[in-house]
């Protein structure tokens, strides 16, 4: 096949134009059982195609990636054919797409090591959701709909990771954008769910602006998008025009510019400080999307961006420590908002955002393997308990308030298992892949250090750790409520519970699965076995994040292991200890215990009197963290308000006043003005218009009598001594009557025409034309 | 000696009179009538300026000119025929369709 990545994105666009197109009409015509089964064959089947292509490229030693072999070996350099650690890539170069000048943007596919770890997660997470979905959606009437948005997601982030340039990740950057929106608000006739998409959709514009800023930036100093050609550009750090004198902007490098433009771009995608309300809103959308969209893989675009330009953003040492701080702040930040809520996807929510801040922090400290790591397990937990809230939420009839749940573990044994295998994961306990992610990101946050900004990475880890017992606890708290205890809902509910269904409970599994195991891909360096078991992620992405890590020490980012000549404690001159390394591990891991053994000991019955007195004895923190910091109050105060206002001054002043009323009711006004006036005249009465016409006739006649600029007509023939024009003085001199009547003396009788022979009267200007045809024997 | 006015004093006299005609009588023929006058008071000038010139252009147009009114009498009378058989009147304050 020639264009073999082109399948990937295009199997989910068929599937979806299929489901849109037809989706309604075979519902009708064969009956809504049908429809559905037709409905999610074809979206699920399309998703399973691209899936199975994803998996043989990338697994395949011979024709694709070959990380079946990097599995099996531990090693990727034997299997990249070529110089050097290019890494093995397909390019499909689909068609020639905008074609202006000397600039051609292909439609250009790319599926490396980066977008292929990517298109795994996105493709295998996205059809266990198709298949979990299925029994979710089962008795929803926007069956079809909801599987062509599902698909129009897939294709759209498909092409967000495949792209080979920023202009195409862009328009998959946009329709995710779109599909989140349309999934969001899902069910739009609910006044508040279809506000929850417009607030999504129109804050992730403000982010998307500064994609396009970030994108104008690159453009205009390297005239090209093009991932290669921005790597070509950045790979050395002495001569890249985008740290040079003259490409500044604002006194800030090229670089820094463009990727600040950038990160604000993934603040809205990635939900962080200041653009994240969104997220936690989104939850308004069906679950199933939540997990997907808002949980595993859109929500990671961000990051992936970010690692994509990995080479850009170690340019711009203070990007990365805007990021870094922006990160672990926001990992605190919505740790410590999650604590306190009671809705079971609210707290999934900020725990979503809390997340993709260690991810944010991770970037921001140059550890990019990590945070792709990050992003892999979060997307196998954290959809796992997505869908396990799913099947809560479902058994208790679309109650998600969790202070009335409780003892679930007895009816719903399964997505007990699989909620508490994630949970364990998310905390970072021993041997779940949270843990190894979690604890990667850690180190690399209290090692790696900027020249830029000193001491961030103490802020950073101290953020981070805080952020991993807040996690630990309020994961632990959602899954005692939810599971342990006693019920405290209604009987009706207890009795009439709907059951587990193997359709929403292999998904769950798969994905509790991956939840344990997937940390082993990134096994840390300081583990025994590690010789068996090397960090193959690290293998993996080497090639993608080489150029950056090249920059260690010598320009942006450095592994400090040495300080002011002496070592640091953690580090043996060269590389982390492992000492240290378990040092690092044991405080990740005491932390993580504590919180589930104060989640324990405060909720393992249910809300308890202690937790009570506790929140009591907090106060105004428990109140702020219960009332999200009042961060929608304060936007809706700071931002919404005065854009209403002067929203509402510019429609009622400018638009209304202005346009409306003076400008096209001013025409119109003054055409239907003077056409009332014109109206008078056009009364029916002939004798009025003939009278208007006498009166025009001789308004005409008297301007160009009274005009003397008038065409001269030449001398007056009827008078020698008028200058001619056309007032000629027909009065004022005595005309010879005879040279009136007649034009010689004596005329034949009869005659009328002048004789031949020079006339002696007076004649006309001299026209010869005139006097050819009056000449006897002439023309006529 | 008579001034090339005279006979363009006729013309102008016999438009005036045809004008006058048209607009203050309310009796389509009369109207018509006074509409025969205007235009003979034009052929009168066009055969004043054509003796004037000597040739025989303005005459040949007179002669286009009653060509014309008359057929425009034939069709005038024939209107206003009709409109009578109508309306039973032929007061021309009365016949205001158009502007209704």
């Amino acid at each position: 096949m020639e264009h073999t990545l082109l399948w990937i994105p295009l199997f989910p666009l068929l599937g979806a134009l299929f489901n849109l197109l037809f989706g309604g009409l075979i519902a009708r015509a064969a009956g809504p059982r049908i429809g559905k089964e037709v409905a999610h064959l074809v979206a699920i089947g399309a998703v399973a195609f691209s899936c199975f292509f994803v998996f043989s490229l990338v697994l395949q030693p011979g024709h694709g990636l070959g990380f079946l072999h990097l599995l099996q070996t531990g090693n990727l350099r034997e299997i990249i054919p070529g110089p050097g650690r290019s890494g093995h890539r397909i390019v499909d170069q689909v068609y020639p797409w905008i074609v202006s000048g000397d600039t051609i943007v292909y439609f250009e596919l790319l599926l490396d090591n980066l977008s292929g770890l990517m298109c795994l997660i996105i493709t295998g997470v996205g059809l266990l959701i198709h298949i979990f979905s299925v029994g979710y959606m089962a008795k929803d009437d926007g069956y079809h709909r909801y599987f062509a948005y599902l698909n129009l997601f897939m294709a759209s982030m498909l092409i967000l990771v495949l792209g080979k340039s920023l202009v195409l990740t862009f328009v998959g950057w946009e329709g995710v954008g779109l599909c989140s929106y349309l999934l969001i608000g899902f069910w739009f006739t609910d006044e508040a769910k279809a506000t929850a998409g417009r607030k999504a959709f129109i804050t992730n514009r403000i982010g998307d602006f500064g994609v396009i800023l970030g994108m104008l930036i690159l453009f205009s100093v390297l005239g090209s998008l093009d991932y290669d050609a921005i790597r070509g550009a950045c790979a050395s750090v002495a001569d890249t025009p985008l740290l040079a004198e003259e490409t500044k902007i604002f006194g800030l490098t090229a670089a820094t510019a463009a990727t600040l433009c950038l990160f604000l771009g993934c603040t809205g995608k990635s939900a962080q400080i200041p653009l994240y309300v969104w997220l936690p809103d989104a939850m308004a959308g069906p679950t199933p999307v939540s997990a997907l969209i808002h949980a595993a893989t859109m929500v990671t675009a961000g990051i992936y961006l970010c690692v994509r330009l990995n080479f850009l953003f170690a340019l711009a040492p203070m990007t990365m420590a805007i990021i870094a701080l922006i990160g672990g702040i926001t990992a605190f930040f919505a740790a410590t908002i999650a604590i306190t809520q009671n809705d079971i996807k609210k707290v999934l929510a900020y725990s979503t955002v809390s997340q993709l801040g260690y991810m944010f922090l991770a970037v921001g400290m140059g550890a990019w393997v990590s945070a792709m790591f990050h992003v892999m397990t979060h997307a196998f937990f954290k959809a796992c308990l997505f869908l396990g809230s799913g099947a809560v939420i479902e058994a208790c009839h679309h109650n998600q308030d969790i202070r009335t749940m409780g003892g679930l573990r007895q009816k719903m044994g399964v997505t007990a298992a699989t909620f508490l295998i994630s949970c364990l994961a998310i905390a970072g306990v021993p041997a779940f892949s949270g843990f190894f992610s979690k604890d990667e990101i850690l180190l690399h946050t209290y090692t790696y250090a900027s020249a830029w900004s000193p001491g961030l990475n103490y802020v950073g880890y101290l953020l981070g750790m805080a952020a991993a017992l807040c996690t630990a606890f309020y994961m632990f708290r959602l899954y005692f409520l939810t599971f342990e205890g006693k019920w405290r809902g209604d009987s009706h509910t207890w009795e009439d519970y709907v059951k587990e269904h193997w359709i929403m409970s292999l998904p769950l599994v798969v994905l509790a699965v991956l939840a344990t195991f997937g940390g082993f891909l990134g096994y840390p360096h300081a583990l025994p076995g590690h010789t068996k078991l090397p960090h193959m992620l690290d293998a993996w992405l080497e090639p993608v994040v080489e150029i950056s890590h090249a920059f260690k020490g010598e320009y942006a980012i450095g592994l400090r292991t040495q300080l002011d000549g002496a070592p640091m404690w953690f580090s043996d001159g060269h590389h982390i200890t492992p000492a240290a390394e378990y040092t690092f591990m044991g405080a990740s891991v005491a932390v993580a215990f504590v919180g589930i053994g104060v989640a324990w000991m405060l909720y393992r019955n249910g809300p308890s009197a202690q937790a009570e007195a506790w929140a009591k004895r907090l106060g105004l923190l428990h109140t702020l963290s219960k009332s999200k910091y009042y961060v929608d109050e304060l936007y809706r105060e700071l931002i919404l308000r005065p854009l209403y206002r002067i929203s509402q001054l510019l429609w009622l002043g400018v638009d209304q006043a202005l346009i409306n009323d003076l400008g096209v009711g001013g025409v119109s006004g003054t055409v239907k003005v003077s056409g009332d006036l014109a109206r008078l005249w056009h009364n029916g009465s002939l004798r009025r218009y003939l009278s208007m016409l006498l009166f025009g006739a001789l308004v005409v006649l008297g301007a160009v009598y009274c005009n003397p600029r008038v065409a001269q007509v030449g001398p007056n023939v009827l008078n020698e001594g008028d200058p001619g024009g056309l007032r000629p003085q027909l009065g004022g001199v005595p005309v010879d009557w005879s040279r009136f009547w007649y034009r010689d003396a004596d005329p034949p009788a009869g005659r009328t025409k002048a004789p031949s022979g020079a006339p002696t009267g007076p004649v006309r200007p001299e026209d010869p034309e005139r006097a050819r045809r009056v000449q006897p024997g002439g023309a006529r | 000696m008579i001034s090339i006015t005279a006979p363009l004093y006729l013309a102008f006299a016999l438009f005036i009179i045809g004008v006058i005609g048209v607009l203050v009588r309310r009796n389509v023929l009369i109207m018509l009538m006074s509409i025969e006058l205007m235009l003979n008071g034009a052929n009168v000038a066009l055969i004043t300026f054509s003796r004037l010139w000597g040739d025989l252009d303005g005459q040949v147009f007179s002669m286009f000119v009653i060509g014309v009114a008359a057929a425009e009498a034939a069709v005038g009378l024939a209107i206003v025929v009709s409109i009578f058989r109508s309306r039973a009147s032929v007061d021309v304050d009365q016949l205001t369709a158009l502007r209704d």
